[in-house]
């Protein structure tokens, strides 16, 4: 057992890792998932690397910054409720109050067998085969499974984001910088789930760009098992641009059920032209689970997620037409 | 590289995976702070840190960034925090384990002003799981702090 | 300022101390560090354990294995724990997943848990684990008693009543496992003594039966720890007082607080190292070096008149056993809540490859009145009658199967205030739409729990100058027994509460009853109350003789203590200070036996419990906008415990409804969500409108009128939300816990769905 060392500056050398908040890090580091050889702290780079700012109608959210912080913050609750209720219903105050948005967007997934640190695990240990098929799959991913891997994304800020069609400035360790979409971030499992995102190691995220938030239905629906403090068994961000009493603009992603936040594009077209009724927002829900691919456990999920979406449309629906009528309840 | 704990300055422990709860508890005999998993799934193990609560069993003692103030630290000697009388008048414990990482939580959830309603309260308080279920006194304790404090702020 | 309870200032404090918060200065040493090593499969043996990477690290002191752990003797456990069937570390067979397989001892916790992860396990894999009842049909067998509850049981011709019974219903419902999860994971001191006995740190729910198994695992006297009456009357021998138990607050319980385990691995491995160890368990290991309440699937069948009378009770459980003698009692009380013409109880155990099961709040009997209500609720609905009124047509104004008279019943009282409070006959319509468009639903159910008294043994000292001492090795762990008892103490001697001191330290003369089961209280206050009236009975008879005294030549009659005087029934009054003053301390040893609701009069507590719930039609999540108990639980002795007693299991019936389930792997056999993030507990944000009301006080011959309070308040909760989301739903729940996933079955029995339904 080798003691990793601590850098307050510079970039992760092989081996090594960045830490932000430090809440999945160092639960897994606990659990012997995760042995850096060395942490650099990205606290000392706090002051450059936090903050939330206007960015042409839109808004720049440092790597750095809370969950918590993002959360008070009057323009992400005003102009992004999908995003404030991601934030706002997720872990708990004081995780929140140490969570950073970077580190959020690369936490791990919660897969029992992925943190019991010796069950069988493509993800944890390539090559050694996946206990979660045929087991305890209760709470594993339906959606962009492979036949090496069903565990899924747990988080709830990066289900927003994708909805919403942010991107993120990434820094490599030479200090170029690029920017890609927070979809793009997160790759399938696939043969290789071990490989979660597209980054490269030592790749730094230092922001967060929201676009102009067109919008004017939009939320975040999260289902799970207890009214707080648990991770979601399905989720769905939504949001909707009307044109008269039809959709003229819909965005939908399923988090939750899926090996990554689960972008429902073709489920979104049939909605464009549509009156949006429950009726309507069922069948959409339906649609956006047509892949889905459950096992025999877990035959239940297909229909809740089916009824996140839902309930996400029609409540998006109705804060559109209630900020039109003109009282703005918001969500 | 020193860290400050209720005032005091300690220097950071050697090995940088040592926990702040666990530098606390194991090196500095500080021990009000509770462990109930060590994993940030149940708050026990809730303090401040510049006034903000955390969980000291997720953050490195190496890199905590800012002073920490734990339920040894609200009070000096002999008195009690508005929020711990309110704990005892209330009843808000039982067996007591949950019970300093309640109040430290209770304490920043005032602090952010999360207390406008026992709905509010209640959510703002689901980061501390008590097992005893003192959840319904807990939020009546709460609420009473508060009034506490706003009448003398009067 | 000290609240309500005598500790509670140290609490509120963080100064209240729990066995891991044990420092040098309060244990006088500094123990080494041990943690636990354990298998993550079910079955097989232990091939190899490869320790010397474990070794090799700084600080490590020993890894102890089956191989060189000590021998450890044969327990008998009373309270069915596994060490009685099984010992840790006494072979390489491997019984269960999670099995502790290797100790490691290192004198600091980061140096234990590097050893921890350094060990390296062979393990020939066995056949594969049976672990859930679905697998376990060849492992059924039917059983005369399960646990301290019957296993079978009939009255009449059950069958044939059903068969003729002008309605009937037949439903199988399944409950799943899950743990206790106490927030204290638990920790254990040991330390050797030069006498060659052992001193052991710990936090236990039964002192003096915690005591003997330790005594009985290292050889000592098989009875040490129990006092010297008991002794002797077992053994013809004295204790010999070699295993000195050191009992601490407890960060919770409900039915297992430390591992009985770790009552023997603290020990065994301060052996070997030849110094004191402390052994902790980390969270994960809670899961399964503990207990848990085993899963049950009961099929009910229950026969009615058409006037909704109760003609049949069909009860068939299976019941999952794990390594302990334990067996959730199913059967214990059912049978007791209604009157009815005939009922047949049949219970199958199936004996899985899973750690031993034990106690929970309200064993046997929150799973079985889930079934007994849900099927009253179907029984009503096919009658077309209100399910309050099914249960008072069907009120048991003599126990039902004894036809004793009861000591003590309000259950009447409980329907009717818990049915004021929530406005039961004034609800709504079951699925109508609330303003915020969610539907609202109502629940009641009944609740019971029986009335037991353990035994136990007080020895109460007055001394001269007027102050009460008590010993008895009683446990607190937020059920408030200091309180209660010192509050019982003061009222039994008239003395003020700050005369009153409760030890809790074991010794040879007292035996503490076991916080179990509600039982604690009122065991132990008999036994006080016992001596205390022994005491006052030889003070009259001292000073009916003495002249000096106002009681001289008086009639002999029953003297009681009231404020602070001694006094006759006929009103000749002293006072006891001036007593004791003169005669000199007083002391006496008080008794109370063991009864389970076996005297002239049946016993047991009751309630009502009603349930109003919101629920969106189309996620079908759930919110218990108000949960309402009324309870009828005798004397309550101090109100605001009693109602922290009360709304906590009030809680844990809601985590039993909504969320409480502990998965396993059937590969494996390994609990596989063994972490409070994933094996869920309500938060405070699950919980709403609450509310505790008490009945029934003051009634019924028992001296000390107390029922248990912190069991029947769990009973009733999950049946009345269940209910409650029949109610709004039409779905009819049979699972628990009642999750997403069960929550969409039972709508999709429904044609058509309920979403539909609401859109329209
Ligand atoms: C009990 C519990 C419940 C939770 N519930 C929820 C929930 O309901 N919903 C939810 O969304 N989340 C939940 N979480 C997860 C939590 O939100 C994440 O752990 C947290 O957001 C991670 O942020 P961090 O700053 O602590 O990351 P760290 O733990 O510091 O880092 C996580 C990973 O990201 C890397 N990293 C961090 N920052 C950067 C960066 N800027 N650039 C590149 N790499 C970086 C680190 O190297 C590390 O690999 C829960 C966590 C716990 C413990
Ligand atoms: S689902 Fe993925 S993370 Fe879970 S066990 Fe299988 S490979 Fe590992
Ligand atoms: S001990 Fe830190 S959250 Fe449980
Ligand atoms: S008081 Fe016991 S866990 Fe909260």
């Amino acid at each position: 057992m080798s003691r990793p060392i601590l850098h307050r500056q510079g970039a992760p050398a092989a081996a090594e890792s960045w830490i932000a908040g430090g809440t999945n890090l160092v639960d897994l580091m606990k659990l012997g998932i995760e042995q850096p050889a060395g942490l650099v702290d990205l606290g000392p780079r706090r002051a450059t690397l936090s903050g939330i700012a206007d960015a042409d109608g839109g808004l720049t959210l440092g790597a750095m910054t809370t969950l918590a912080e993002t959360e008070r913050d009057l323009r992400i609750q005003r102009d992004y409720p999908a995003v404030h209720l991601a934030l706002a219903l997720a872990a708990s105050p004081q995780i929140r109050e140490m969570a950073t948005l970077g580190g959020n967007l690369l936490q791990r997934t919660r897969c029992t067998y992925f943190r019991d640190g010796h069950s069988p695990c493509n993800k944890r240990a390539p090559g050694t085969g996946c206990s979660a098929i045929g087991g305890d799959d209760a709470a594993l991913a339906i959606l962009g499974t492979s036949e090496n891997c069903m565990a899924n994304y747990p988080g709830d800020l990066a289900v927003a984001l994708v909805m919403l069609g942010a991107d993120m400035s990434v820094e490599d360790r030479d200090g170029r910088r690029r920017r890609i979409a927070v979809q793009d971030l997160y790759r399938l499992p696939g043969a290789t789930p071990n490989h979660e995102t597209t980054l490269a190691h030592g790749d730094l995220i230092t922001a967060i760009h929201l676009p102009v938030p067109t919008w004017t239905g939009q939320t975040y629906v999260k289902l799970r098992d207890r009214a707080s403090y648990a991770f979601a068994s399905a989720s769905a961000a939504v949001a909707l641009e009307f044109d008269g009493s039809k959709v003229s603009s819909a965005r939908i992603t399923i988090g939750g059920l899926a090996t990554v936040p689960w972008r429902c594009a073709a489920a979104e077209g049939r909605l464009i032209g549509r009156v949006l009724d429950e009726r309507t927002a069922m069948e959409t829900g339906r649609a956006c689970l047509a892949e889905a691919t459950p096992s025999p456990t877990q035959d239940h999920k297909v229909e809740l997620g089916a009824r996140a979406v839902a309930k996400a449309l029609v409540v998006a629906s109705h804060m559109h037409f209630s900020i039109k009528a003109g009282h703005s309840d918001g969500p | 590289m020193m860290l400050t704990i209720n005032g005091t300055d300690h220097p950071i422990p050697d090995d940088i995976r040592r926990t702040l709860l666990d530098f606390m508890r194991e090196d500095l005999g500080l021990v009000g702070t509770k462990k109930g998993c060590d994993h940030g799934q149940c708050g026990a193990c809730t303090v401040h840190v510049d006034g903000r609560r955390i969980l000291s069993c997720l953050q490195l003692a190496a890199t905590v960034p800012g002073a920490v103030t734990t339920i040894e630290g609200i009070v000096t000697e002999g008195d009690l925090h508005p929020m711990q009388a309110a704990f005892l008048e209330h009843d808000a414990y039982q067996c007591g384990y949950c019970t300093p990482g309640q109040i430290m939580s209770a304490i920043a959830c005032v602090n952010e002003g999360h207390i406008r309603s026992d709905r509010e309260i209640a959510e703002w308080m689901s980061g501390n799981l008590c097992r005893c279920a003192a959840y319904t006194q807990i939020r009546a304790a709460i609420r009473a702090c508060t009034l506490q404090t706003a009448e003398a702020s009067t | 300022m000290r609240g309500h309870r005598i500790e509670g200032a140290d609490k509120v404090r963080g100064r209240a101390l729990f066995v891991d918060d044990l420092r040098d200065s309060d244990l006088g040493f500094v123990p080494l560090i041990a943690l636990a090593v354990t298998t993550p499969v079910g079955s097989g043996t232990v091939r190899a354990i490869r320790s010397a990477d474990a070794l090799a690290i700084p600080g490590v002191r020993a890894v102890i294995t089956h191989e060189n752990a000590p021998r450890l003797r044969k327990v008998i456990s009373l309270s069915m724990s596994e060490p009685g069937t099984r010992l840790p570390l006494q072979s390489a067979r491997i019984d269960y997943a999670g099995q502790i397989v290797a100790l490691v001892i290192a004198d600091t916790l980061q140096a234990a848990r590097d050893g921890v992860a350094s060990v390296g396990l062979e393990i020939d894999a066995g056949s594969a684990p049976v672990v859930i009842l679905a697998d376990a049909k060849a492992r059924l067998k039917s059983v005369k008693r399960a646990g301290i509850g019957p296993g079978r049981s009939r009255k009449g011709d059950a069958d044939a009543a059903l068969a003729g019974a002008a309605v009937t219903t037949d439903d199988t419902f399944h409950n799943a496992a899950h743990h206790q999860n106490p927030i204290e994971p638990g920790a254990v001191v040991a330390r050797w003594d030069p006498d060659g006995g052992v001193t052991v740190h710990a936090a236990v729910q039964w002192h003096h039966v915690d005591t003997m198994m330790i005594g009985q695992a290292f050889g000592f006297g098989w009875s040490d720890g129990l006092p010297g009456f008991l002794n002797r009357v077992l053994r013809k021998n004295r204790s010999e007082g070699k295993v000195r138990l050191n009992n601490h607050f407890s960060g919770g319980a409900f039915g297992r607080n430390i591992s009985y385990q770790a009552l023997l691995l603290a020990p065994m491995a301060a052996k070997v190292v030849g110094a004191p160890v402390k052994f902790i368990h980390t969270r994960r290991d809670t899961f399964s070096l503990m207990s848990h309440r085993s899963e049950a699937r009961q099929r009910l069948r229950l026969g009615g008149a058409a006037d909704g009378r109760l003609a049949a009770i069909v009860l068939e459980p299976d019941i999952a056993k794990g390594a302990a003698a334990f067996v959730e009692p199913v059967g214990e009380m059912p049978m007791q809540l209604y009157a009815h013409k005939t009922h047949r109880l049949t219970s199958q155990v199936a004996s899985l490859d899973l750690p031993g099961a034990g106690w929970m709040r309200g064993p046997g009997v929150a799973y079985a009145i889930f079934a007994l209500e849900q099927g009253m609720d179907r029984l009503a609905a096919e009658l077309r009658m209100d399910p309050l009124d099914i249960r008072l047509i069907n009120h048991a104004d003599v126990h039902p199967v004894s036809t004793k008279p009861w000591e003590a019943k309000a259950l009447r009282e409980a329907y009717d205030a818990g049915a004021a409070a929530i406005g039961w006959r004034d609800r709504p319509k079951g699925g109508t739409m609330r303003p915020d468009g969610r539907l609202t639903g109502y629940g009641m159910a009944s609740a019971i729990d029986l009335g037991r008294q353990f035994p136990a043994t007080a020895h109460v000292t007055l001394t001269a100058d007027a102050r009460v001492d008590v010993s008895l090795a009683v446990s607190e762990m937020g059920q408030g027994l200091l309180t209660g008892l010192t509050g019982l103490i003061s009222e039994m001697t008239g003395l003020p509460t700050d005369r009153v001191e409760l030890r809790r330290s074991a010794t040879t003369e007292s035996y503490a009853a076991g916080s179990i089961g509600s039982t604690g209280t009122y065991s132990n206050a008999a036994a006080i109350l016992d001596a205390v009236q022994r005491i006052t009975a030889g003070l009259l008879v001292k000073a009916r003789k003495d002249r000096a005294s106002p009681f001289y030549g008086r009639p002999s009659g029953l003297a009681r203590l009231m404020s602070d005087h001694l006094v006759l029934g006929d009103g000749t009054r002293a006072p006891l200070a001036d007593l004791l003053a003169r005669y000199g301390a007083q002391s006496a040893s008080g008794r109370a036996g063991l009864t389970f609701g076996a005297s002239a009069k049946a016993k047991a507590s009751f309630g009502a419990v009603f349930c109003e719930m919101a629920v969106d039609a189309v996620t079908l999540d759930i919110e218990v906008v108000r949960l309402i108990g009324a309870y009828d639980c005798g004397r309550v002795l101090q109100p605001a415990i009693a109602q922290a007693q009360l709304r906590g299991a009030m809680i844990m019936g809601l985590g039993q409804a909504l969320m409480e389930e502990t998965r396993l792997d059937r590969r494996t056999g390994a609990w596989t969500n063994a972490e409070l993030g994933e094996a869920l507990i309500p938060t405070q944000a699950d919980v709403g409108h609450l509310e505790a009301i008490t009945v029934g006080a003051l009634s019924g011959a028992n001296p000390l009128n107390f029922k248990g309070i912190a069991e029947t308040a769990i009973v009733g909760v999950a049946p009345a939300i269940a209910s409650a989301f029949a109610d709004a739903t039409g779905g009819q729940i049979r699972s628990l816990p009642m999750t997403h996933k069960e929550r969409l079955r039972a709508v999709r029995d429904l044609e058509p769905t309920t979403l539909k339904e609401s859109a329209e």
